[in-house]
């Protein structure tokens, strides 16, 4: 208990000053520590300050406040000893041992009283800020998969032995975080200016940050893509919902044209075609894509494969192993390539469509994403049985 | 992929309606190859070796080394695909060109589809 008792003075009684001179004239030496004073309005607590000067002359270091409590811990018992010596100095003219004595024992009462109830008091602050510590990681949970990418997703990872943070990936989560809400914002601005009907020089503004701000998605993913491969390809940086539609780490070109080409109606018949044609066009790239993803993950399989009894292999073990890294490098020219298909698909989709049409497509585009984003939540917070 | 010599390579761009030109086991040439034949045109598959782009590369890179101007080595350069003699370029190139609609018409142009 008395270690609290230090600390808890300076926290819960700040008017409590030290003045060095007060009621004793034993030299001391104040302590180094700016944390330690007290101050005292009543005789009853300067008693306590006596001890602990007596306790401070005695102290050699500048205190910090967990060593100042242990000492005084150690030293209170001793200091009854001082206590009564300083207490007859007060006394001296009046020279009754047995009031003293009552005297202090009451004293001792009274402040090991108020000890115990600042330390109720202590602990239950601890308390209190435990519950809204544990609070706040909740929301933090919920605010994470609505898309707000705040701190990180790192926490909840599941490539557990990761334990390293990787600060591209870090870079890279703080830059997408911000991506998205700035994603948001866009949207915002998209909706209410078709709302509003605003001319079509207005529109063309937004439409072409929106195109901006899909080049910027782009741009930070390739210098993650360089950092930590595997990471993207995760998909841990986005949401769970959107995860699901994960291909090579990002969303499918061809699902996105199908999203879109529903919400763009009316479209001339010279569009239409070169919206089917579109489709065409980046379902057979993606087509061959998913064919290289097939052809690295058999051969990189045939790679790892030997007959672990075969103890001729053993120097073989390293040639696979290093051919098997080269293999994993292809990833980074896969996500590369990938990105450049999504980036290519969303410019030519610009160049079909009027200005119109393209901030209907930005906002048809946004908002799935954000309901996507939304399904994620909804899914962490359904109710669930009890296992 | 068969592997050819290098002496025949400008043989074979020029004789062949679709060549890619790649190093062995590349994922990319693959990549190509497939998005090629999956528009009926079958490229040929042109495999140089290791030393050859080792060759290559410093080349291209000599200008930038003996001058001391720009330390920073150009990007990989192959794969290169020839259409009808003519390069065209990577694998972004050969994605760019045909999800803007001009791969076909190209192919068509040096014969190596019809309709």
């Amino acid at each position: 208990m008395m270690e609290l008792f230090f600390g808890y003075l300076e926290e819960n009684l700040p008017h409590y000053k030290y003045t060095p001179d007060v009621m004793n004239s034993a030299p001391t030496q104040v302590a180094a520590s700016g944390r330690l004073s007290i101050y005292e309005p009543n005789h009853q607590i300067s008693m306590w300050g006596d001890s602990f000067k007596a306790d401070s002359s005695q102290n050699t270091s500048a205190s910090t406040i967990v060593e100042g409590e242990v000492k005084l811990s150690d030293k209170l018992e001793d200091n009854s000893h001082e206590a009564l010596r300083q207490s007859k100095k007060f006394d001296q003219e009046a020279n009754r041992p047995s009031d003293k004595v009552l005297r202090r024992l009451a004293q001792n009462r009274e402040a090991a009283r108020k000890s115990r109830l600042r330390k109720k008091a202590y602990v239950q602050q601890l308390e209190s800020s435990r519950i809204k510590l544990s609070q706040l990681e909740q929301e933090l949970g919920r605010a994470r998969q609505q898309g707000l990418y705040i701190g990180g997703n790192l926490g909840d990872s599941a490539l557990g032995f990761s334990g390293s943070v990787n600060s591209g990936v870090a870079a890279f989560e703080m830059e997408y975080g911000h991506w998205v809400e700035e994603q948001n914002r866009q949207i915002c601005e998209l909706r209410t200016g078709l709302q509003a009907h605003v001319s079509d020089i207005e529109l063309r503004i937004l439409v072409e940050s929106g195109m901006a701000h899909y080049d910027n998605l782009f741009r930070i993913k390739t210098i993650a893509a360089k950092s930590d491969v595997f990471y993207l390809m995760s998909g841990m940086w986005k949401t769970t919902a959107e995860r699901f539609f994960l291909w090579i780490g990002g969303f499918r070109p061809s699902e996105l044209l199908k999203v879109l080409s529903s919400q763009l109606e009316p479209l001339t018949e010279q569009q239409v075609v070169a919206v089917y044609n579109l489709q065409q066009s980046s379902q057979q790239a993606e087509d061959a894509l998913s064919q290289g993803m097939d052809k690295l993950q058999q051969t990189l399989a045939e790679t790892l494969t030997s007959d672990p009894l075969d103890l001729s292999g053993t120097n073989n073990y390293m040639e696979q192993m290093t051919v098997a890294v080269g293999k994993l490098e292809a990833l980074v020219s896969f996500v590369n390539q990938a990105d450049h298909l999504r980036q290519q698909t969303l410019q030519q989709m610009y160049k079909i469509l009027t200005t119109r049409q393209a901030a209907r497509g930005l906002l048809a585009l946004g908002d799935y994403f954000q309901r996507l984003r939304a399904l994620s939540s909804l899914w962490a917070a359904r109710p669930r049985e009890p296992a | 992929m068969a592997a050819i010599k290098e002496e025949g390579l400008i043989s074979i761009v020029k004789g062949n309606m679709v060549v890619i030109v790649g190093r062995r086991a590349c994922y990319m040439s693959y990549v190509a190859q497939r998005l090629l034949e999956g528009l009926k045109a079958y490229p040929t598959m042109y495999e140089v070796s290791e030393v050859f782009v080792a060759r290559m590369t410093l080349i291209r890179n000599l200008g930038r080394i003996l001058s001391e101007n720009d330390k920073t080595l150009v990007a990989p350069m192959f794969l290169v695909v020839f259409i009808g003699g003519k390069l065209l370029g990577g694998l972004d190139r050969l994605i760019a060109i045909h999800v803007t609609g001009k791969l076909i018409p190209m192919l068509k142009a040096a014969g190596a589809i019809w309709l």
